[in-house]
This record gives C-alpha cells, structure tokens and sequence, in this order.
C-alpha cells in the first residue's frame, strides 16, 4: 500500500502545481486499478486519451521542443 | 558566452598565490575533503578546463562567497563557478541534476514560455490590501509553488507572502502585484542556464515595466539578488529601484511608526548568503529582530559575514555533505542558547526543516525553525 498512498500524496501535489502554473487539470488523473481488473485498466486509458485530444496539444508544447533542441544541440556541440 | 580565457581574465583567477585560504574556508570543504575550490580555479589557470568542466565537484559549489571573503587576491570565485558552469552546459560537458528529480529546473524552464497563464495568486485574501496602480511593487517570487511542493514540512511560504504584504500595509504601502510574475531566474543563472534566466529576466522586466512600478520590493534574498547584482550586470541599469523589505520596514522602526507586541523566545539568525555575503545586508533582519520586545537575540559563534551556508544552492547539492552541514549549524545554534532558528530566505527555511525530519538531530538540538518575515507579521500592533 505504500506505493498507491504515496503516488495519492504526489498526485495532490501535481494538481495543484498544473493549476497554479496554468494548465488545465484534466491532463492529470490517478486511479488504483487493481492487476485482475484489465478491461477496466483499458477503459481508463481509453477515457483519458479521449480527453487528452480534446483538450488539444498543450500550450508548452513549444517551450519543451525548444529545450530538447537546445539538448541535442548542445550534446553535438 | 566566455571562452575559458575571458573568465580567467574577468575573475582575475590567474591572480591566485595557491595559498589555500579558499578551500580551508569552504563549508563544503570541511565535510567532503575531495572538494576543493582551488584546485577547480588552478586546473583552469593551467590550461586543464577540460577536466574541470567533466568534473561532478563543479557542480558541489554552493556558491555562498566565502572563499571571495577570505581571498587574499579579491578573486571573483563565485563569478568564475558561475560562469564556467555556464561554459560547461554549453560544451555539453555536464548538466545541473536537480536534488528534486528535475522539478524546480523543469518549473523555471516552464515559466520561460510566453503563452503561460499562471494562477499563482489564489492564495491572496480580502484582508490584504493591494493595488492595481501605484508606485510600489512587490514581487513574491517563487513561494506559492513551494507551499504546495514542499507541503509536508509545514513551510511557511504562503504566511510569510502574506505576512510581508501584511507588513506592508501597516506601513501604508498597498503594494501591486504581478498576476504572471516568473521565477527570477537565479536558479538558472547560477546552474549555468544562460540563455532561460536571460528569458525569464526579460519577461519579468517587461511586466515591470508596464506596471509603471518605481519601488520593486523584495523578501526573498535570492530575487532581491537577482534583481540589485545580476540583472544589472547583463540587461543595463533598471529604472526602478530595488528594496528588501527590512530596509523599509527599519525606515518605521526608527521612526516609531511600526511596533511590536512582546514575545518571549531567545532565538539565533542565520544570515542567508544572497542577503549577507552577496548583498552585504546584515543589520536590517537584525534591527527587526530587535524591534520586537522580549525576543533576545544570541548570535552564533559563526554569524554575519562569517555565517555558515544552509547547505543546498540552486537545488543541486543536498546530500550527505548538505545534511551535516545542517546538523552541524544546529548544533551551533543551540551552543548559542537560542530555541529558534530565524532564517530569512524561504530556501534556508526548506533545508532546515527538512533536516529535522531526522527523529535523531530533532532529539539532540530541540530547536525551531522560524521565519522571519512569518514572526514579525505574527506580533505586528
């Protein structure tokens, strides 16, 4: 259990700093799907890709391609 | 971006008569006896940068001044880690690695990107009064994020913004405040991320400037450091003038306008490097403390320009070395005879509580951690 109360205490976290920092919470979301339960693990997954794509590519989508150029242009370098 | 040479020549590094004081003086030194600051300084002098730049050590520097201090040669150390870090990242010889898994570093290149919307004032309550124009500003810095990351320590962030602000009406100041203020940058700068802290400088300066702030106030050391020593030095003189808020507070303690209830506690301060060493401001967090009647002040043995570093710069280097330097300070403090630790950097206050997570050292010095800002507002009439 130790693991699933951890992951709750981190997921508060997260959501709170995706607020503060200005993007929307439903990029986020924590379930306990247990190993038995693989349908409902499926559906999840199905649900949250749904609501990924119409939510839409993030706003910082730029901001990260940028930094991992500055990267890999600077590990050729 | 400087050449090895450039910075050598800027830091008058090829000053130095190897005589040792540097490294005998390094907090960092005294626990982790293969660190050693001159021996970077020397090897780049001798024409051996390519090994300082791989060298994981560059990265243990906290960066606190006091090798600066003791310099028989005035070199510029704390100039030279910063900008041969800097030369590092570009070689891609090394990268920053964030105690944090990455988080503050990924927060602040985030806060880089001009679409952002942040909601960083929900915090802010109707008790408080603020303006949406006027001649002061006051820049809360990264403190709201902290609160939430660092909720387990029970920091006190959000009630030393709120107490600073608190302050600062008592005074009659009814500060404005930035909806999308970034991060200051200082963190990238002294991580050797030239090209995010130049962004973030420039979108902050930006928002200033709209604001048509002439008084930009400050409680944080390290955005009050930023903002007075490195924005200058590469943007040009600002045409708003920097404060801390002690210095404004101590204008109305002098002058009777701003008194204290009593409390009865003998705390110690710890001098937070940005605000002592780098900005030479000792004695206005002192002449606070002295305000408030009944609070006795006992220095610690290292105070001042001689105090101790908490340990952690720019999230890079908490470790073994970070947590005894702290268990170390601890003990001190209450050498001292004090009960309370007062720090006045929101980062010194993180790295003390932390390390009173340890059931042991919390045992053995029975001490407090206190914020300064947090305490004045507390007992304010």
């Amino acid at each position: 259990m130790f693991g699933a109360r951890r992951a709750a205490e981190n997921y508060e976290k997260v959501e709170k700093m995706l607020h503060m920092i200005g993007l929307e919470k439903e990029r986020v979301r924590r379930e306990m799907v247990s190993a038995a339960e693989a349908s409902r693990f499926a559906q999840i997954v199905t649900e949250m890709i749904e609501q990924v794509k119409k939510l839409g590519p993030s706003p910082l989508r730029k901001t990260s391609q940028n930094t991992q150029k500055v990267h890999a242009e600077a590990s050729v370098a | 971006m400087k050449t090895v040479v450039e910075i050598i020549n800027k830091t008058y590094a090829h000053r130095c008569l190897d005589c040792g004081k540097c490294t005998s003086v390094c907090p960092v030194a005294k626990i982790n006896r293969t660190f050693s600051p001159r021996s970077l300084l020397m090897r780049c002098v001798q024409q051996d940068a390519d090994s300082v730049i791989k060298d994981k050590a560059l990265w243990d520097c906290l960066t606190c001044g006091m090798c600066e201090l003791r310099c028989p040669s005035s070199i510029k150390y704390i100039e030279f880690m910063r900008d041969i870090r800097e030369f590092a990242m570009f070689e891609g010889a090394a990268k920053a690695e964030c105690s944090h898994g990455g988080a503050f570093q990924a927060l602040d290149r985030i806060m880089t990107d001009s679409n952002l919307k942040q909601n960083r004032l929900d915090w802010l309550t109707p008790d408080l009064k603020t303006s949406k124009k006027g001649d002061f500003l006051y820049f809360v810095g990264c403190a709201p994020y902290f609160d939430v990351f660092f909720s387990e320590l029970n920091i006190e962030a959000i009630a030393s913004t709120k107490g600073a602000i608190k302050l600062l009406n008592k005074i009659g100041i009814e500060p404005m405040l930035l909806s999308d203020e970034r991060c200051c940058g200082h963190d990238m700068l002294w991580s050797g991320d030239f090209k995010n802290f130049e962004k973030l400088a420039k979108h902050n300066l930006k928002q200033i400037e709209e604001s048509g702030a002439k008084t930009v106030i400050f409680s944080c050391p390290e955005g009050f450091q930023a903002f007075s020593q490195s924005y200058p030095e590469f943007f040009g003189t600002l045409n708003f003038n920097v404060v801390h808020l002690t210095e404004l507070l101590n204008e109305k303690i002098k002058t009777n306008e701003l008194q204290f209830n009593e409390i009865e506690k003998s705390v110690t301060f710890q001098d937070p490097c940005r605000l002592g060493r780098h900005m030479g401001k000792y004695d206005e967090p002192r002449a606070l403390i002295e305000a408030i009647p009944k609070l006795e002040l006992h220095e610690m043995g290292r105070s001042r320009h001689r105090s101790t570093c908490c340990g952690v710069a720019n999230w890079l280097t908490c470790g073994v070395t970070a947590k005894t330097i702290q268990a170390n300070r601890f003990r001190e403090a209450k050498l001292a005879g004090a009960s309370t630790l007062i720090t006045a950097c929101i980062k010194c206050e993180i790295h003390y509580k932390c390390a009173l997570q340890d059931d042991k050292l919390r045992d053995e010095v029975d001490l407090e951690v206190k914020d300064l800002i947090t305490l004045a507002s507390e007992v304010v009439k």
